[in-house]
């Protein structure tokens, strides 16, 4: 065993050789994630979020690219099937959440004020005003940005990107952090496409593959509601494996009283 | 947490003096004197960032003395179809040597803590003092 870490590995720590400063008497092989303390809390709403067998969408994309549109559509076509809510984040205003509270449903904001991202305590503190026994699709409205919410896992269980037509189709390549774990893709605001001539739907496929990504791309417009039939069709596949895979007859049972109650 | 979460880098910092701390706790008379972590480009952290927010993060706690050491890694895929390994760009991650898309992320996002090099307390705030008496 190595006596400078107490680890079972059979390697020798040349303090000399690992650093020149004679003074250091100690070392630490620490090995862990420095997100240790947020995907800790993640893993602790995800679990809360499969318990009661909710489906959590984490949707993403730069300020102005639709995700609150998209969410009204949604909620709109599914109103009278499943049970949604919505965490808002946004540095100010609670402008977002008002419109989702006018479609019926339960919104919850967090304001971040100067912060660029939601975390997963972020998440934790606002879980307790949701019943979330009685709710099929949560969807966390992450704050409009391309570059930092990607680092931090909420507990979701998807992750979807919206590209909008005025950014460019070179978006997937400009952030790969963002874009390369993203579960969905929607390129949204295709009505702009004949006042964005520079825009190729081939193109921001492409870029997409460059960063190792070949999730399903759906063409949307959440003004004209054209192409939103796939996204549809998209979530209600994940609510119902969501919630078939939930196994535990009693589970079932309760998913059955869930439905019966509306 | 909340207080410097401008841009990532700071909460990230946040998090790593916690995890520096708790192992200070279990040295008494010492403190944290390199603190050697590793950053891959697609980790979404910038390593510049990353060391201007550890010298502001790390005052007033048992790291503030401390020196942060960053690895940065390259990106590197593995191709399902060739069964070829290769350094890629980190927003270019197709197999350079069949062109295929299809590949596995295998080196190029973590974002850990490694190693921390702790000192007797004593001999850390004295060579502080030299550095500070050289300037």
């Amino acid at each position: 065993m190595c006596n400078t870490c107490g680890c079972d590995a059979k390697h020798e720590h040349n303090l000399s050789q690992e650093n020149s400063d004679p003074l250091v008497t100690a070392v630490v092989e620490a090995s862990t994630h420095l997100m240790s303390h947020n995907n800790h809390i993640a893993a602790h709403n995800r679990e809360a979020f499969r318990k009661h067998n909710v489906l959590v969408v984490n949707l993403m994309s730069s300020p102005g690219a639709g995700k609150t549109s998209l969410l009204e559509r949604t909620i709109e076509h599914f109103n009278s099937s499943f049970n949604m809510a919505v965490i808002e984040g946004d540095l100010e205003t609670e402008n977002d959440a008002l419109r989702i509270r006018n479609k019926g449903v339960q919104a919850e904001q967090i304001s971040t004020g100067s912060g660029c991202h939601l975390d997963a305590t972020m998440i934790e503190e606002v879980l307790p005003r949701f019943s979330l026994k009685d709710i099929d699709i949560l969807f966390i409205e992450n704050v409009g940005n391309l570059i930092c919410p990607a680092s931090f896992d909420l507990g979701q269980e998807f992750d979807v990107v919206l590209l909008s037509v005025p950014e460019g189709d070179d978006k997937p390549e400009k952030y790969p952090v963002m874009f390369r774990t993203a579960n969905l893709m929607l390129i949204n605001k295709v009505d702009f496409l004949p006042l964005c001539q520079n825009f190729s739907i081939k193109r921001a496929t492409i870029s997409m593959q460059r960063v190792g990504n070949g999730c399903d791309i759906l063409e949307t417009s959440c003004s004209t509601k054209g192409g939103l039939s796939p996204w549809f069709e998209w979530l209600q596949g994940k609510v119902s494996e969501t919630q078939r895979s939930q196994n535990d007859v009693a589970f079932q049972e309760r998913i059955g009283e869930k439905h019966v109650k509306r | 947490m909340k207080c410097c979460n401008t841009m990532h880098e700071m909460s990230i910092c946040e998090n790593l003096l916690q995890q520096v701390d708790l192992h200070g706790q279990k040295r008494q008379q010492m403190h944290a004197a390199y603190i050697h972590i590793s950053i891959g480009p697609l980790s979404g952290v910038e390593s510049s960032l990353l060391e201007r927010a550890f010298s502001v993060c790390k005052m007033g706690t048992t790291a503030h003395h401390a020196k942060l050491i960053v690895s940065v890694s390259h990106v590197e895929v593995y191709c399902c179809d060739c069964r070829m390994t290769s350094v890629v760009k980190p927003n270019k991650l197709i197999c350079p040597q069949c062109a295929n898309w299809k590949t596995q992320l295998v080196k190029g996002d973590e974002l850990s803590l490694d190693k921390i090099e702790f000192r007797p307390a004593h001999e850390v705030n004295e060579r502080a003092d030299e550095e500070i008496n050289n300037v």
